[in-house]
């Protein structure tokens, strides 16, 4: 037996939805953000209409259903349930929509705040742009005396960061399940791996309070670290940074690609 | 209707005729550029005599200095007035373009019908010009009135150009009024060479406009010519050939193609939708078809030039770029995303529902929603945020804002390999409705049609590769530097299978006469569509182009100290754009309703003496 | 035509243009001063 159209059509949403979810949420055990799954619905219904309707008679055969239903005088019963339920299903929308929650809002905040062209660090103003981890060229001119940098690089971050950071980089340090919003993972493609040095370089100086006002609620816990470390320290944290997750930081010409 | 059958020969000439129009476009971009060093030089001597002085620091301003009139928020008022300006100059920009080739098939075909359709899509344009310039004239006026520091400093730097660039609108008229007013006078023979002529001189002036526009613009971006101090050095040119004045150059020519074509697309679809019989329904489909097929050729280009702009910015300030795609910003390109694949869906459904032209569609709509799943599902990719908006379970079930599976489809890699795959997948629509109402005769059809899925299959594969391996195995210089193999391979997918499609299909047969009009009301709403999101998309990316300039008037030269300085909110912004949107839009139908005004005649019984 | 050969005329064509499009992809990466494959 073919099944009608309308239903047809009806069965690809309700299939790709919950598919959505089993997919996410059940066998990658990573829930698909509400926000973000009405978004990809909205399309997939579109794309679903798109292929229904573009022929005129496919397009009759998928509307005769409703039309019967609207026009049928045999479809009395049906309609009359049909036209109560719709009002009442938006009735119920607008009540959900409207009733106040005890949830927190959602923030929109910017993980990734673009920096200022210059910064106030260790009393002196540098500018960002040309900024550059002054021990970076080790690692083409002598590679050993960079591995021992970022040896060196590595007990610092033993020392100061793992404990939210963690030990392999990727956010899940001890303290980590206390903090919201919870620590950078280095390891995500996202992160690191989109990010000049001297971005790393600003952020872990100024911690926390340096963040720019594109960046509010100023949330975040990261100390201030210049208070704490060194400029060499840090600069050899990041170097650290990069060799552990293996990432390279975003640079700009093909002479330094490769290292 | 009869003779329809030639008409259908009109996408292979359109595509030559457009590549040709690239071509025209990119030399007279960079063709263009050595005009102006040429000026420049000149310049420079002048430079050298008043190297000594005579050009002071960028002023630094006060609240005070930006006047405030009838209680006019200044910064609402140019920025729609800018807006506006742009898009119908955009539209008047465009249209001569592909005028030009219309008119040029017309006068190698011999086919009247392309020369008619030419000159209802520049008679289109003619009271749009005069829109162009109004506008223009009220950005003109409210500059010098609310920001006048601002404008005296960069006149100081662009004045000459500001000059020539009066001039040059003045001859633009000139050209554009004897192009249009003479299109039935100048007929036959070397009279239509003539006329062509004034169309090829009118689109140079038009462009040459266009770049000086954009380098005052580019200038306010990337500063050049000038000291940190804001001192201009005298050289004229350089402050012209900045930094970003090439790629916006590029994005907008390709752009305003693109933007023109959904205009007039909509106009079309305007008049079949009015139309009152079948032979009007049949002609307006054909142009609608036209339109949009204009648009499409020059969207498929498009997001590679967003692409090269978005990658400069970031090259010229790190600063920009985060704030660009990173920050405050990212939100609106969301909806840009949304907005561009909500472009590529409603190109597609066209062609679709255009497959019912042919009686011999029905071989290939099977495939239709296989095309669909994959735009889809690349759609999706494509739109899906770098930064999730999570609620507080959900944040708490993922253990931070992190998505280990959604995450990475976030970032440009992702994005390039999806518009990609977009892209190769709209031109295989359009392929199909080539083929729909053919018949191939030659033998080898069969192997010719296994060739062409294996360069499409072994084409995907290469820009799946690409975008997941140097995506996600490289640093970021690599993963910038193989965007480039992805779209060339994106473009010998289309160029390579378009030459096998013309081989398989030599001496083919027609399967019947194409039946135009025959097309359902839904498509026609799909061109509205489509240039309702163009529009959009374009006053959503102008805000954002400027709103990376943040808190100055010229980056890091001159600040912006006015009460407005400030990055608005990001509902207030759309707010504004969907409002100008619409007032752009209600300016368009009017444009539409007089262009048909002018052909209606009454001959009140009576009134006039006899 | 069979589906054997369909397979192998598929196989042949796809071999041809991967291989094309492999030496599109190690041209223009070198002609941006890049190798194909990332080396640290």
């Amino acid at each position: 037996m073919r099944i009608p159209r309308l239903l047809q059509a009806t069965l690809v949403l309700v299939g790709v939805y919950f598919g959505f979810i089993v997919v996410f949420d059940y066998i990658l055990e990573a829930v698909i953000p509400r926000s973000l799954l009405t978004m990809y619905m909205f399309f997939v219904t579109a794309g679903v209409f798109m292929v229904f309707t573009y022929d005129e008679d496919q397009m009759r055969e998928l509307a005769a259903p409703i039309k019967a239903m609207v026009e049928d005088p045999s479809k009395r019963g049906v309609r009359n349930v049909v036209f109560l339920l719709i009002p009442l299903l938006v009735g119920y929308g607008v009540y959900d929509k409207t009733m106040p929650s005890f949830d927190a809002p959602v923030e929109l905040r910017t993980i990734h705040p673009a920096p200022p062209s210059t910064a106030k660090i260790y009393g002196e103003r540098v500018n960002l742009l040309t900024l550059e981890n002054p021990f970076r060229h080790y690692e083409t001119e002598d590679p050993e005396q960079f591995a021992e940098y970022v040896e060196e690089g590595a007990a610092v971050y033993i020392e100061n960061c793992q404990y939210c950071h963690g030990d392999k980089l990727d956010g899940k340090g001890p303290y980590a399940e206390g903090l919201n919003p919870t620590p950078l993972n280095f390891q995500d493609i996202g992160t690191i791996a989109q990010l000049q040095e001297s971005y790393l370089y600003w952020r872990i100086t100024t911690g926390g309070p340096g963040l720019p006002k594109e960046a509010a609620p100023w949330i975040s816990s990261m100390p201030v670290w210049q208070n704490f470390l060194t400029e060499e320290e840090i600069w050899k944290v990041i170097l650290f940074l990069y060799d552990y997750t293996g990432h390279a930081p975003r640079s700009w010409g093909a002479a330094n690609a490769s290292h | 209707m009869k003779g329809t059958g030639s008409l259908r020969n009109v996408s292979n000439k359109l595509i030559y005729g457009l590549f040709i129009t690239l071509v025209i476009g990119l030399v007279s971009v960079f063709g263009g550029a050595d005009l102006f060093a040429a000026y420049a030089a000149g310049t420079e001597a002048a430079a050298d005599a008043a190297s000594t002085g005579g050009y002071g620091p960028a002023p630094v301003t006060t609240a005070a200095d930006y006047p405030s009139y009838a209680g006019v928020n200044g910064r609402l008022a140019i920025w729609i007035f800018a807006q506006l300006h742009l898009w119908f100059a955009a539209f008047v920009l465009a249209v001569p373009i592909f005028v030009f080739i219309i008119e040029v098939i017309g006068m190698r075909t011999r086919d009247k019908r392309y020369d008619d359709m030419a000159y209802e899509f520049i008679k289109v344009s003619i009271t749009a010009y005069s829109l162009t310039a109004i506008l223009g004239g009220l950005l003109l006026f409210s500059l010098i009135l609310f920001y006048p520091d601002l404008f005296s400093y960069l006149s100081v730097i662009f004045g000459e150009s500001m000059f020539y660039y009066a001039l040059l609108f003045f001859g633009e008229s000139a050209v554009l009024y004897l192009y249009y007013y003479g299109w039935h006078w100048l007929q036959g023979g070397l009279k239509k060479w003539i006329h062509l002529t004034l169309g090829l001189t009118l689109n140079a002036v038009g462009t040459t406009l266009m770049l000086l526009a954009n380098a005052w613009l580019t200038f306010m971006m990337s500063p050049a010519g000038v000291d940190p101090a804001g001192v201009f050095s005298g050289d004229t040119w350089a402050a012209i050939h900045n930094f970003l004045w090439n790629p916006i150059n590029i994005h907008r020519f390709v752009a305003n193609i693109a933007y023109g074509g959904s205009i007039v697309g909509a106009y079309a679809a305007f008049k079949f939708l009015t139309a009152r019989n079948d032979q009007e329904k049949a002609h307006y489909d054909w142009m609608g078809y036209n339109a949009n097929f204009i648009a499409i050729c020059a969207l498929l280009p498009l997001p590679f030039a967003g692409y090269y702009l978005a990658a400069e910015i970031y090259a010229y300030s790190q600063q920009m770029g985060i704030t660009l795609m990173g920050g405050i910003f990212a939100w609106l390109f969301i909806i840009q995303a949304v907005l561009i694949g909500t472009l590529f869906l409603s190109a597609n459904y066209y062609l679709w529902c255009g497959m019912g032209r042919s009686d011999g569609a029905k071989r290939y709509t099977k495939y239709i929603k296989y095309i669909a799943i994959v735009l889809v599902g690349a759609f999706l990719v494509w739109f899906t945020p770098h930064t999730l908006v999570l609620t507080n379970s959900e944040l708490k079930s993922l253990g931070g804002p992190h998505h280990s599976i959604l995450g990475p489809l976030g970032i440009m890699p992702a994005k390039n390999t999806a518009v990609n795959i977009m892209i190769t997948f709209t031109f295989l629509s359009f392929l199909f409705y080539r083929r729909s109402n053919k018949v191939a005769t030659v033998s080898w059809e069969k192997t010719g049609n296994i060739i062409q899925v294996a360069l499409f299959s072994a084409g995907i594969v290469n820009i799946l590769f690409l975008g997941i391996y140097h995506g996600y195995f490289t640093n970021t210089v690599y993963k910038v530097a193989a965007s480039i193999p992805q779209v060339m391979t994106t473009f010998t997918v289309i160029v390579g299978s378009l030459i096998l499609d013309s081989f398989i299909y030599r001496g083919a047969k027609d399967v019947g006469p194409l039946h135009w009009g025959r097309i359902p009301d839904r498509a026609q709403y799909a061109l509205f569509l489509l240039a309702v999101a163009f529009t959009w998309l374009m006053g959503l990316m102008g805000y954002i182009r400027s709103g990376i300039r943040q808190h100055w008037h010229v980056v890091d030269i001159m600040r912006d100290n006015s009460p407005d300085a400030y990055t608005p909110t990001l509902g207030y912004a759309a707010n504004v754009v969907s409002i100008a949107t619409i007032m752009f839009l209600a300016m368009v139908i009017f444009v539409f309703w007089i262009a048909q005004v002018s052909t209606k005649k009454s001959l009140p019984a009576g009134y006039w003496k006899e | 035509m069979s589906l054997k050969n369909k397979l192998i005329s598929f196989g042949i064509a796809f071999v041809v243009c991967g291989g094309g499009f492999l030496l599109l992809d190690v041209t223009l990466m070198n002609m941006q001063g890049l190798s194909l494959i990332f080396e640290r």
